[in-house]
């Protein structure tokens, strides 16, 4: 490998460029391989949704408490909402099997990805309509109640988890447009008894 | 290799690479399997829902634990029920996976106690997939707050969408 002089260049040190490369090619493979693209996770933080009573004490000096109540259909896809018993959205789900079958017949990977596609503006549709009745009913309140206000989930057993996180998002905070920064809503978010199994 | 025969005694010491390039690969070696990402925090297995509003949290939480629950899957016409993931192993919620996980809980809750952590100052970050029966959050959730453990910090965890 090394061609060793015999006594003449002492002095000039010279530089193998073999190894080298073959490190660098080494260490290239393996920050390649070490490479690994982590989205950022964030957190929704829920108040002691249930106690031994089953249910979550209010808070003191809290205005009086708003319960969202969400029904899922047999797919545990989200068929109807209700704020404090009024409904305010319906997701008609008969309509959509019709359309899902239309859609499976035309083949089966793009079918999957349609229906998510269509289920993932549904819950965006229905995140927004949420915040805005939300952001309505925050407005109302005085400074005070503001911080103290809360919001409970009454929610299917069977309901998606995506569709739970829509209305915790929609409840938590409005996301940032633009120049307005991220706005907050109601912190304090707590879940009802869950609903047995049928 | 070295050539002793012959050679002449130098002024400059030669430094033969071979050996070096080799303790470079074996470092490379070490270095690669050590690095692995611990099954703890995060687990591939479970998709996250997305959420515009999912930022890190500001301020660096101390003490938490993490729990996965992954979705309801159907083989061959068996309804797989969601499983839970804490601490590197795996429980399900029926009859005795439940007396086991709430052991797993028990222990680490009595960790914390011996560390002199006081309960509600415990984060329990709940990982679960986007499509998980909300029920079987629910039903998680009523397991940290059992007597026996009583956390009483939650949290959802959502993804941020690229």
């Amino acid at each position: 490998m090394r061609v060793r002089n015999r006594g003449k260049n002492l002095e000039d040190v010279e530089l193998q460029m073999t190894p080298m490369i073959d490190i660098v090619f080494q260490l290239l493979i393996f920050f390649i391989m070490t490479f690994k693209i982590v989205s950022k996770e964030g957190d929704f933080t829920i108040r002691m949704p249930i106690a031994s009573s089953d249910v979550a004490e209010p808070l003191p000096d809290a205005p009086e408490s708003v319960k969202v109540s969400l029904i899922a259909g047999k797919n545990g896809q989200l068929i109807s909402a209700s704020w404090n018993d009024v409904n305010f959205e319906k997701i008609d789900e008969e309509g959509d099997a019709a359309v899902f079958q239309r859609l499976k017949k035309e083949g089966l990977t793009e079918a999957d990805q349609a229906i998510r596609d269509r289920y993932e503006k549904k819950g965006k549709a229905f995140e927004t309509k949420l915040r805005n009745k939300v952001i309505e009913y925050y407005n109302g309140l005085s400074e005070l109640q503001k911080e103290k206000a809360e919001i409970e989930f009454d929610v299917d057993y069977n309901l998606k988890y995506v569709w739970t996180m829509h209305a915790v998002a929609a409840a938590n905070a409005k996301p940032a447009e633009g120049d307005n920064p991220v706005k907050k809503l109601i912190g304090n978010i707590k879940f009802s008894r869950p609903r047995k199994k049928p | 290799m070295r050539m002793k025969k012959g050679r002449e005694f130098g002024k400059t010491a030669e430094a033969d690479m071979t050996p070096m390039i080799d303790m470079t690969f074996q470092l490379i070696a070490f270095f690669m399997i050590l690095i692995s990402f611990s099954k703890a925090e995060q687990n591939d297995a479970i998709k996250l829902p997305l959420s515009e509003l999912a930022n890190p949290p500001a301020d660096k939480i101390v003490k938490f634990i993490t729990l996965h629950i992954d979705r309801e899957t159907i083989k061959q016409d068996n309804v797989v029920k969601s499983k839970i993931y804490f601490g590197g192993r795996e429980f399900n919620l029926e009859e005795t996976g439940a007396k086991s996980i709430k052991l797993a809980l028990i222990q680490r809750a009595r960790v914390y106690a011996d560390d002199g952590v006081e309960k509600d100052k415990v984060l329990v970050i709940i990982r679960a997939d986007r499509y998980t029966q909300t029920g079987m959050v629910q039903e998680l959730i009523r397991i940290c707050k059992d007597k026996k453990i009583n956390f009483e910090k939650f949290a959802l965890r959502a993804r941020k969408p690229r």
